[in-house]
This record gives structure tokens, C-alpha cells and sequence, in this order.
């Protein structure tokens, strides 16, 4: 999710997915909600639970996960509100450390951060976010749910909340959301899942999309569904369609893109582009478009010192 | 008759010219009226004309040999004490006669035509300074180098930087190599691609490398240059002359030479800087005005496009690099505080020495040398990664001896907790990784290998000879674990400049690097050293074996093909014969005593572990135009620890033993702003190893890690498969990169969370053998003693009336439950002087 290879500056760590550099370049919106969160469980075939890589940036630009430690962190660990406050005015009265001989100005962050912790004990504002019990029961329903499916067994589930979750997470200030929806890895039988997958994933989809036009956030979110890769034009003996990565296909929709319209072409049998090829990074390179970065100047220094330039392509003509 | 004449206000701001007439004769006194920020010091005795340093003749001559020249004219105003002071955009400049050459008010001199002129400066309409000027050139135009005169126009206008036209993918459709490391290609670009539609030699102002450049055809850069400069003038002539790109033998730029090299300045001063090329064929040239500047430090000195250096209001010192056709050289200010200072500073050894002369140089007063608690926390953090326990901070308050501090560095160092520490710090940047259980083995044995190097402290460059010449099995040469690890060639060279060289290399595997002399070849030549390692099958997949095949070393050139012989950065190729294994050339010349890099390169490592700061900073990126805050302790650490034949033990001796090392980290008004002098101990937050042991340390609890025997610290794991969310959110480096700036050390809300509110430290401080529950149940034991031990745990040190009396109050308030103890234990480890080492 960075558009590049994953060879690419293995050496330092990586490229940084779109979420890790948006994080590294705008910040968290709220104090008390990561700009960038990881909803996939993880999969028995790991690489489909994948959230997102902070490459170089570092564990500190990670997706947040809410299965994670760090969303335990977010409730209170049996002990009382009132209980924590009084163990930070005990600190607070004991802590007489100058906090200005350190230069760096980390001391003075640390307490700034204790703070926030505290507020977000207080107010959880990320865990109301992903409790869909708060959530109008007619909208959960307009989302669907996606009945678990047998050809699931090591990758995702098709958990249509996730997407209403991702829709309650982007209000309450998260800037990316990334999720894994079902298993699409159709060596066998393609057709029974593309019947299953596809209906369900059409029904949260096109519901993700009207509730965001509704609330009046289509044109500031910008939303993409894809796969790293196509599948064989051709139809295997057991019903079921193989890797094919000469071609591929990525849905985009809001984010104040010109939308409605099928840009490049395959060739009659779907094997190979035909008509105006796109690249992965032209997409990402529109979603850092939508989100008001000019990826032709932006730029995030590496640990050596080197600016790096986000994605090589620009965005897409036709879309913006 | 004397006749006073206080001309400073009117003339310059940051010096006093103070000019007594004495019957017509010049002499300077000191005036009672001079500014009061200014010293006596300042007072001017005279003014200089600098000469090029490249002139030998020193009969103040200037001869300007083309046409194209433009001499940057540089003036100093010498003061009675000898300090030198920029007065080029003071004085009044005159040429006589006129004609022959014409010089602004900024001191650019540009030829006119045939001849011989004189050019005066007068600073004050009083003090004068005369150079004679021949300008030996035709006024016939003679053929542009393209190579010599038109890259530098592109370099200097960032046309081919990396953010246009320099990128690896040009910018539409238009490329150039990346600050003209290639010409020839330029060239063929320039002038052959895209149907040589770019140039127009028979109406030369039509070509579209000039209407772009100035932006008359919509250019996405904009205007890069004016129609009525000099450099459209000579972009002109190249394409009028039919865009020759000169012959392949012309000279090229040798060295670059910044004038002048340092200079003591006061805040809001300026100095304007002259750039010298050295060509091939000792020719030399002016080329300020087609260089590069950069400021190292912009808050404390701006430098303009040419090469004006402005000081700001800061204290403090900066360099500014010049960079010209890929050759760099630095210009370094030093801004001393205002006020002399008086010093209560021992030297004690060679790094007290240097520091105390950077200090009295920039007027910076250091802190108070600390007092024993703080020093035994600080030295036993820094050298075994752990808090003292309760017993040894008793012990040593109470020893009078004054022999003490030194004793317990070398108990310390003699500790298995300092191998643990250091082998904990190498195992990161060796990567050793443990991407699968089955490379437990390796990671494992290299962690063992790493540690016993330190604790049976193996010299340092037999240390790093073995690992560059590993070959083997893991099983009988365990530092083959590091070739597993980093695969290929390009990876090895790149972690080893870095590692012990301190040399950030990658760039020149794709280009010349922007900020060094490293060419392409030069990297290519290091990656000719590594040409015949190969690995077979070993006792598994994961643990291969590593040998040196038979045959002649090279690699080749990504661009010509052609094959290079190994070579060391700055060394002569190697003639190895076909049987021997090329690393072993490597290792030699890596570890020489000659080597400029290698000794320099680790005692800045080891300087920043205890100092938190480089005297290079990055301590990984040694370049020239990153130079040292302090060249001559860099130098007398490296000097001592050739001498001692690379002791890495001797070298922690002798920093931990200095005075400076430990001087207080509680600052005055004076250095609290320094941040690289080291007047001060600066404190940093203990690493995420050291923070996970000294809490189990204080509330007498373990943390178990999957695999290890109970009782196992943070600071033991051999590899980095061991990742905790606790040891992650602070930052422990999953050594991916041999850079240590892989470990973070940034805060964040994540670990305000962790401290405050997590499962795991609410664990810690409610377990049933930890120290609160044991306070709690020793209910006869006076509360003051509790507090006192936890005091002494945590901090090192007696609680103070205020915090004891605080403290018992808490408790006390609580009616001494288990849960107020847990409280007090929570407060005292989550201050900042708990935190943070200092």
C-alpha cells in the first residue's frame, strides 16, 4: 500500500504505506485518536491481514490495530479514573525534575502526552467509534452482514460492519482506514465466490458510499477497493481462475474525484491492457491528491538524511 | 592636536572604528564612547585585500586570464588584536583608470578588457587597501566548456537537483544526471534527444533551453534566470558556437577550496565567502558565484546564493557547505556568547583538555561537576544498562575514599551487564534477526559471539576483521550469521562504510553522492571486496555456509560495464592473487592505523552512547560537510584508542573518567542553550530495555519472554525476535538497519498509555512479591524508611524533606494500604528524573 515494491529500500526499512506517511506528514486530527488504523484481524495467511507497512518511518507511524495492546491501553485496567488522577497529582507534586535542561524538548512533550493519556481514558472517543451499538440499527442494516463463507478458511472474513466501523472512525479523526474483506483467491470454484463476495461486498460498499454522500463526507473521503493482483482469463478445470498479474482492476469512488467513468481498456478476453495502462502508484499518487498533498514536491526524509519522494507517478488525469 | 572620529555607527554594526588623526598619520586608539556591546577588542588597526589562496606570489596581484572570470574581491579588517573582521560590503570600492575591470558594491569583480588597473578600498574614507589588477585575456571569445562552464549553470540553478530534472526519471520528459555527475550524458540529452528540438544554433535566443529558463515558453519550474544575466550570456554563446562539448582530456575540478576556512564572528555579523576550483591541471578559478551553499545549522548562520554568510542570534558554531562539480569543502563560524566567563573546570585528561578549549572559545561556562548519586545512577545506566542496586548505592554514598569513581567504572566494566549492554547495542546494528524459529541457532550463537568479543574485550579491530572475513559455519564461525542476514554485496558495502566508517555510502550506487567526494566507481570498487563470497548448503536452510571461491575480484561498472578491481574508499585497487580471499584486503585496509576513517568512526559512536550526542551528528554520517563540533577531541579520542590498540574497554575508562563526562546535567542561564559543546551532562530517556528492566528492578518483579529461562532482562535477549509491545511502543530497534537511528527514542501517546494505564505495569506494582505488597505488609517498619528505599531503588539517592514529607502524606491519607504503596511506587517510577538518565 506504499506502491512500491516491498524490495524497495528494504535496507532502511521500506517505503512507507499511504497511511504511515500521511500520519509522519499531517498528524493525528484528535490527540486521542491515531490518524491511522488497521482493522483486519490477522489471517492464517498473514500477507491478507496485511494493514500497512511503516517502512522507515518506524513502529511509531504503524497502523493502530484495535485487537491490539494498544487498545487495552484505551480502558481502564481495573483501576478507577479517580484512582489514576490521584497517582498523577502524587506525581505531579513529586516530580520536581527541571524539565527545561532537556534540550531536546522531550520532557515537556512526555507531560503533554500524559495529559492526552488521561483524556482519553476519560473520553474514549476512538473506542465510542468502534462500538456499532451506538450506531443507528437502520444504517447497520442498510450495511449488511456478511455471513461467514467456506472458502474463507485462511483468509478474511466478509465483515461488512468494518465498513461502517471505517466510516465512524474517519468522523471521529482518523485519517486512513485499511481493511481486508473476504478471500479472494479463487483457484477453485471462482464462480460460487464471486456470487457470494460480490453481493455482499456490493451491498456494504454501495452503503459506505450513500451514507457518506448523506453525511455530506463524499467529497473528503476518498475511498479504494482493490486486490494486489487479476486472475487468469482463462478458466481452470476446477472452476477456478489463477493469479494473472499482467492485469488488474481498482474501484475508486469520493474524495471529489471526477467519478462514473472506466478508464484503460483490456483486450476482448481480458489478458492484457489494451488502452491507457494505469499504474498502482497513479492511484496512490490521487489518493495523496485527494488528501491535498502534491506528491510531485512533498517529499519524507529517509533515515539517512535522503528526501524521498512519496510515489514516482502522478495522479490520475482523468479523475481529478 | 588629536581629533577624535567615531565613525562606527555609521559603517557597520557589530565592530567600532575608532580612528585617532595624529598629523596625518594613521593610528587607532581606544575610544571611552565605543558601543557597549562591543570590546576593546574590536578596535581597527587596518584593512587587507585577501588574496586568493592558491596565489603564490604575494605581491598583491590579481590576473584574470578570461574573459568569462568574475573574482569575488574579499576585504579584512584587522583589529589591534589580530582578529579579522569582513569588511568587503563596507569599504568604498574605486578602480583606476577605468575600464578595465568594474567591481560592486559586493566586491564582484568583472574583466572588461585588455589591461592593467588598480582597485581601492576605502573603509571610512580613512583606512585604505590597493590591488593591482591584469587582466590577461583577449576580449575574443573563446570556445565554452560544456563540461567546466555549463554544468555548474544547471548545478547552481537546481535544474538538475533532485527534485526536477535530476531525478532518476527526469521531469517531463527531460532528463539530467543528478548535479551533473555525468556530462556526456547531459549532453546527448541536451543537445540529441527529442529531435534536438531543445537547442537552436541559428538563432540561438530561440532555443528552448533559454525561453524555458526564463520562463518566456511556460516553463513548470518558472523562471530559473534572468535574460540580462551572465549565465544566459554564456548559455547563449555555447549554443551560438554550435554547442561544443569541449574534448574528453579538458581539465577537470580537482578540489575546492573555501575562503576563508573559519572564522571567529559575532551574532548578526556577516562574512562573504570565496570559492576556489582546482582544476587537473593546476589551474585555478573563482567560481563563488556558480557554488552551492547549505547551512549545517540555520538557527545559527544563513548562507545566500552567493555565498554571503549571515550569522544570526544565536551563540554557538555552523558550517557552510560549498559544493561545486561534485566537490566539497566547508566554511566553519564560531559565534562566542558576549560575555567573558570565568571557569571552575579541572581538566583531568585529553578530553577535558579539548573541551575545555571549545568551551573557553565560545565563552561557555560548564555545569558544576555532579555529585556521587547522580554520578553512580548515570555511570552505571551508561556502562551496564541497568539502575545500581539498593546495596551498591548505600555502599558507595558511604565510601569516603576518592579513589571511588574510578574503581567502580572498572567494576562496572569488568561486569558481565556491560557485555550484556554493549553486545545488546552491536546485535541491533549486526542485525540479527530472527525472522523464523529456525534461525534461532544462528542469532543465538552470533549474540554469544558478540558477547564474549566484549567481555573478554577483544581489540576492536580484530573484532570487526573476524566479522569481514567471516567464513564458515554458524556452528564454527558464528559472525557468519551476519552474511545470512545482509545478502548481497550492495547491502554489505552499505552496512560496513556505515557501520565502521561512519561513511553513508548508498547514494553512489546509483549516483555521485550530492554531499561527498564517493563517486560510482568508488562504490562500485568496495562492492568488488564481496565479489566471491558464495554460500552453500548448510546443516539447514537457515544456517548456510559461507566461503571465499577462487578467482580474481571485480565488479562492474553499472554504467560502462567495465569490471573494476576491489579498492578501498580513497585506496589504491588491490592486486589480489586468484587463491586469496578479497575481504581479507579489505579487513587490513578498513583497520589500519592509517585508515581516516575507521578509529574516528567508533570512539563518535561510543561518545554519543554516553553524551547522547555525536560530536558528529548523525554518528553514522562522517561527511565532510558534517563536520565535527569538536575536530581536535575527535581527534585526541581517536589518537588514544589507536594507541591503545583499539581497547574499547580503556576508551569507556577514559571518557567515564573525564571531568566532562561528569559535570552536571543542571544547567545555568549561560549553557542551558547548549545542546553540542558538552558544558553539561544533557540528560536522555533510559531505552526501552534499560526503562523494562530498572521497573522490574525497583518493584522487585521479572518480565518473561517467550523461549527464555525466568529471570531473563531486556537487556540479554540475544536477537530482535523478541518483540513486547512494551519493548516496541519505547522503541527497541526490530535491527532491520545497520543505522542506530533505527531505535526510536521520540515519545509518544502510546507510551503515556503503557505507563499510565496498562495491564502489564498495573501487574508489576500489585504482585504479590513486589515491593508494594512487601512495604504494605511490613506494617512496623516506619513509613519514612519505605520511602527512603524507594528512593534509593528508583533515583539513587535521599528523598529531600519536601518529597518524604509529601510522600508519607499520601500513604498516610490512605490509611497505608497496599494500594497507596502501589501509588507512591507508580509516581516515583514515572517522573521524569526516574525516566530519564542525567
Amino acid at each position: 500500500m506504499s506502491g512500491w515494491f516491498p524490495e524497495d529500500l528494504r535496507s532502511l526499512g521500506g517505503r512507507p504505506c499511504i497511511g504511515a506517511a500521511i500520519s509522519k506528514l499531517n498528524g493525528p486530527v484528535d490527540p486521542s485518536v491515531p490518524p491511522f488504523v488497521g482493522l483486519a484481524a490477522r489471517t492464517q495467511h498473514v500477507p491478507w491481514s496485511y494493514s500497512g507497512h511503516s517502512g522507515f518511518l518506524g513502529p511509531a507511524f504503524s497502523p493502530f490495530k484495535p485487537d491490539g495492546p494498544g487498545m487495552q491501553n484505551m480502558k481502564l485496567q481495573g483501576i478507577s479514573i479517580d484512582r489514576l488522577q490521584d497517582r498523577r497529582s502524587l506525581l505531579t507534586s513529586l516530580d520536581q525534575f527541571r524539565r527545561d535542561l532537556d534540550a531536546t524538548g522531550m520532557m515537556a512533550g512526555m507531560d503533554a502526552f500524559e495529559t492526552r493519556a488521561l483524556e482519553v481514558l476519560s473520553s474514549s472517543k476512538l473506542l465510542d467509534a468502534l462500538d456499532l451499538s451506538k450506531e443507528d440499527p437502520a444504517i447497520v442494516e442498510r450495511y449488511g452482514d456478511g455471513k461467514p463463507y467456506k472458502y474463507q478458511y485462511d483468509g478474511a472474513p466478509t465483515c461488512n460492519d468494518q465498513l461502517l466501523i471505517a466510516r465512524r472512525l474517519v468522523e471521529a479523526g482518523v485519517r486512513v482506514v485499511s481493511l481486508s474483506y473476504g478471500r479472494w483467491d479463487s483457484h477453485g470454484a471462482n464462480f460460487d465466490l464471486v456470487r457470494d463476495h460480490g453481493g455482499k461486498l456490493d451491498q456494504c460498499l454501495s452503503a459506505l458510499i450513500e451514507d457518506l454522500d448523506q453525511r455530506g463526507m463524499l467529497q473528503d473521503v476518498s475511498i479504494v477497493v482493490w486486490g494486489e493482483f487479476g486472475r487468469t482469463p482463462k478458466i481452470n478445470s476446477s472452476a477456478g481462475r489463477d493469479h494473472w498479474p499482467q492485469v488488474s482492476c481498482a474501484f475508486l469512488a469520493g474524495g471529489g474525484i471526477r467519478s462514473g467513468q472506466a478508464i484503460g481498456k483490456t483486450n476482448r478476453l481480458g489478458e492484457y491492457a489494451a488502452e491507457r495502462p494505469v499504474h498502482m502508484q497513479e492511484i496512490i499518487a490521487t489518493l495523496y491528491h485527494n488528501l491535498g498533498i502534491n506528491v510531485a514536491t512533498t517529499t519524507i526524509q529517509d533515515p539517512t538524511g535522503r528526501p524521498q519522494y512519496l510515489v514516482d507517478h502522478e495522479p490520475i488525469a482523468e479523475l481529478i | 592636536m588629536n581629533r577624535l572620529l567615531n565613525l562606527s555607527d555609521s559603517i557597520h554594526h557589530n565592530f567600532v572604528l575608532v580612528v585617532c588623526v595624529i598629523c596625518l598619520s594613521f593610528a587607532v586608539s581606544i575610544a571611552e564612547n565605543a558601543r557597549a556591546s562591543a570590546t576593546s577588542d574590536d578596535v581597527i588597526e587596518r584593512i587587507q585585500f585577501v588574496l586568493r589562496s592558491t596565489d603564490e606570489h604575494s605581491d598583491s596581484v590579481l590576473r584574470i586570464t578570461s574573459i568569462d572570470a568574475r573574482e569575488q574581491m574579499l576585504v579584512d579588517a584587522i583589529t589591534w588584536k589580530g582578529k579579522r573582521i569582513d569588511v568587503t560590503r563596507d569599504v568604498e570600492f574605486e578602480v583606476q583608470p577605468i575600464g578595465i575591470v568594474s567591481i560592486d558594491s559586493t566586491g564582484l569583480v568583472t574583466p572588461l578588457s585588455r589591461g592593467t588597473a588598480e582597485i581601492h578600498a576605502t573603509l571610512a574614507g580613512v583606512l585604505v587597501s590597493k590591488l593591482r589588477v591584469i587582466v590577461e585575456s583577449d576580449d575574443s571569445e573563446p570556445p565554452v566548456s560544456f563540461s567546466n562552464q555549463i554544468i555548474p549553470v544547471f548545478t547552481k540553478f537546481g535544474c538538475n537537483s533532485g527534485g526536477c530534472h535530476g531525478k532518476i526519471a527526469g521531469q517531463n520528459g527531460f532528463r539530467l544526471s543528478l548535479l551533473g555527475s555525468e556530462p556526456l550524458e547531459d549532453f546527448e540529452h541536451l543537445v540529441k534527444e527529442s529531435r534536438g528540438r531543445r537547442l537552436f544554433p541559428a538563432a540561438p535566443d530561440q532555443s528552448l533551453l533559454l525561453t524555458k529558463g526564463i520562463n518566456d515558453v511556460p516553463h513548470g519550474g518558472g523562471q530559473r534566470f534572468l535574460k540580462e544575466s551572465t549565465e544566459y550570456r554564456l548559455l547563449r554563446r555555447w549554443i551560438a558556437q554550435g554547442m561544443p562539448f569541449g574534448s574528453s582530456d579538458e581539465p577537470k575540478v580537482d578540489r575546492i577550496i573555501v575562503q576563508p576556512e573559519e572564522r571567529m564572528m559575532d551574532a548578526q555579523s556577516s562574512q562573504q565567502l570565496r570559492v576556489l576550483a582546482v582544476y587537473s591541471d593546476g589551474r585555478s578559478e573563482d567560481v563563488t558565484q556558480g557554488t552551492q551553499f547549505e547551512s549545517n545549522d540555520v538557527d545559527v548562520v544563513e548562507v545566500s546564493a552567493s555565498g554571503l554568510v549571515v550569522c544570526k542570534e544565536l551563540t554557538g558554531d555552523a558550517a557552510v557547505m560549498a559544493r561545486f562539480q561534485g566537490k566539497v569543502d566547508v566554511f566553519r563560524a564560531s559565534i562566542p556568547l558576549q560575555e567573558q566567563v570565568a571557569f571552575e573546570f579541572q581538566p583531568r585528561n585529553e578530553i577535558d583538555v579539548a573541551v575545555l578549549d571549545k568551551l573557553a572559545t565560545l565563552r561557555i561556562p560548564p555545569s558544576a561537576p555532579c555529585d556521587d548519586a547522580t554520578f553512580l545512577r548515570r555511570v552505571t545506566i551508561d556502562i551496564a544498562g541497568r539502575l545500581p542496586t539498593l546495596e551498591e548505592v548505600e555502599a558507595f554514598l558511604a565510601d569516603s575514599s576518592l579513589e571511588k569513581r574510578r574503581l567502580l567504572i572498572d567494576r562496572l566494566l569488568n561486569s558481565p551487564e556491560y557485555a550484556d549492554h554493549f553486545a545488546n547495542k552491536w546485535m541491533t546494528v549486526l542485525r540479527n534477526r530472527r525472522p523464523s524459529q529456525a534461525h534461532q541457532y544462528a542469532s543465538f550463537a552470533f549474540h554469544g559471539w558478540i558477547w564474549s568479543s566484549l567481555h573478554e574485550n577483544k581489540p576492536y579491530d580484530q573484532f570487526v576483521k573476524e566479522l569481514i572475513t567471516a567464513s564458515g559455519s554458524m556452528e564454527t564461525n558464528p559472525a557468519v550469521a551476519w552474511y545470512r542476514e545482509v545478502s548481497d554485496a550492495t547491502g554489505r558495502v552499505e552496512d560496513v562504510a556505515q557501520l565502521f566508517l561512519g561513511q553513508r555510502i548508498q547514494c553512489a550506487r546509483c549516483h555521485h553522492h550530492p554531499f561527498e567526494k564517493w563517486s560510482q566507481e568508488d562504490y562500485v570498487r568496495m562492492t568488488a571486496f564481496y565479489s566471491l563470497v558464495s554460500r552453500k548448503e548448510g546443516r539447514t536452510g537457515e544456517e548456510p555456509i559461507f566461503f571465499s571461491r577462487t578467482g580474481g575480484a571485480s565488479a562492474s561498472h553499472p554504467k560502462s560495464g567495465v569490471g573494476l578491481k576491489p579498492a578501498g574508499l580513497d585506496g589504491s585497487p588491490v592486486e589480489q592473487a586468484i587463491y586469496e580471499d578479497p575481504r581479507h584486503y579489505l579487513a587490513s585496509w578498513m583497520t589500519s592505523d592509517e585508515n581516516p576513517f575507521f578509529a574516528k568512526s567508533l570512539v563518535n559512536r561510543y561518545w554519543k552512547h554516553f553524551f547522547g550526542r555525536g560530536i558528529v551528528d548523525p554518528e553514522d554520517d562522517m561527511r565532510i560537510t558534517n563536520p565535527p563540533t569538536n575536530p581536535k577531541l575527535l581527534d585526541a579520542l581517536a589518537e588514544n584508542f589507536i594507541r591503545s590498540g583499539y581497547d574499547l574497554k580503556q576508551l569507556i575508562r577514559e571518557i567515564c573518567n573525564s571531568q566532562t563526562y561528569q559535570l552536571h546535567s543542571i544547567a545555568s542561564d549561560t549553557n542551558l542553550k547548549d545542546r553540542k559543546c558538552f558544558s553539561r551532562y544533557y540528560p536522555k530517556r533510559m531505552t526501552a530495555e534499560v526503562l523494562l528492566d530498572s521497573l522490574d528492578q525497583v518493584m522487585l518483579t521479572t518480565t518473561s519472554f517467550a523461549g527464555m529461562p525466568r529471570g531473563t532482562k531486556a537487556m540479554q535477549l540475544p536477537d530482535a525476535g523478541f518483540q513486547t509491545y512494551f519493548l516496541t511502543v519505547f522503541g527497541r530497534p526490530e535491527a532491520s538497519t545497520a543505522c542506530e537511528c533505527e531505535r526510536g527514542q521520540e515519545s509518544n501517546l502510546a507510551q503515556s498509555l503503557h505507563l499510565l494505564n496498562s495491564d502489564e505495569i498495573q501487574k508489576k506494582l500489585s504482585d504479590e512479591g513486589g515491593l508494594a505488597a512487601q512495604f504494605a505488609s511490613t506494617s512496623s517498619r516506619p513509613i519514612s524508611e519505605k520511602v527512603r528505599e524507594l528512593y534509593l531503588r528508583a533515583l539513587a539517592r535521599e528523598p529531600n524533606a519536601d518529597e518524604s514529607f509529601r510522600s508519607i502524606n499520601y500513604i498516610e491519607s490512605k490509611s497505608a494500604s497496599r494500594e497507596a504503596y502501589e501509588d507512591l511506587v507508580w509516581a516515583v517510577v514515572n517522573s521524569k528524573e526516574f525516566l530519564f538518565n542525567h
